[in-house]
């Protein structure tokens, strides 16, 4: 697995779900763990993602 | 199933179902009719449903394929070869956290292609398993993962091209996030 790879299962990983406990994330959190860049691109993704989850939840019902 | 378990689904998944509702089809009149029409359709044949652990994945199947059966969008279901391309996404600036807002991304959600509309929508309401919403869908897990990916992609590019985000820029031009 290259960073390439990574980055594209690690673009579709959700902090705090059951995909922490998917193995098909497992070598590429493995690889996070080991590459300053990686890890720091990782965080931006996640903190991308935290914010969308917020916004979707800020929808309101329709009145 | 009775009543109050009717009650229940509803308390729980009206308000999850109308956001994709609304993801889907942009208009809130249409989204609430197709979370009504879920919840009527189950009120008719949910009790059908042998195992009530698939109830949540039956209600938004049944709102997806209802949004699918009105627009006759199904045709433009295609997977294509670029869908299996890395698609580095758009540096997104952090200070951008301080002007977006809900409107804003349904907006720029609702630009995005039908095909990778509903399974970005899916991945942020975390209601899902990706076996739940291949399922959904109707589309094998590779895809779904292939197209968020794609789908989060264009849609980061398109909330870092709205005003507020030039506007942003233009503020505080030395917060852009960087990329490794």
């Amino acid at each position: 697995m290259d960073n390439a790879e990574a980055k594209q299962l690690l673009q579709v990983f959700r902090h705090g779900t059951e995909d922490s406990r998917d193995p098909i994330f497992r070598e590429a959190l493995t690889r996070v763990e080991r590459d300053s860049a990686l890890e720091a691109w990782f965080r931006q993704e996640q903190d991308f993602d935290a914010l969308m989850v917020a916004m979707f939840r800020e929808v309101p019902p329709k009145k | 199933m009775t009543e109050i378990d009717f009650q229940l689904l509803v308390e729980q998944y009206y308000l999850p179902l109308y956001r994709f509702g609304l993801s889907l089809t942009h208009q809130q009149s249409e989204a609430a009719d197709l979370t009504q029409h879920t919840f009527h359709t189950w009120a008719l044949k949910g009790h059908q449903l042998r195992d009530p652990t698939k109830a949540k994945t039956w209600l938004f199947t049944t709102l997806y394929r209802k949004f699918l059966a009105e627009k006759r969008y199904a045709d433009r279901f295609v997977d294509s070869e670029t869908e299996l391309l890395f698609v580095e996404p758009a540096p997104f600036p952090s200070a951008m956290a301080d002007v977006l807002d809900a409107g804003t991304v349904l907006r720029e959600l609702h630009t995005l292609e039908d095909r990778y509309r509903a399974p970005v929508t899916l991945f942020y309401l975390r209601q899902h398993s990706y076996r739940e919403i291949a399922e959904i869908l109707d589309i094998p897990i590779g895809t779904v993962m292939s197209r968020i990916h794609r789908g989060k992609a264009e849609l980061r590019a398109r909330l870092g091209g709205t005003d507020s985000a030039r506007r942003q820029r233009a503020m505080a031009p030395g917060k852009e996030a960087g990329y490794g």
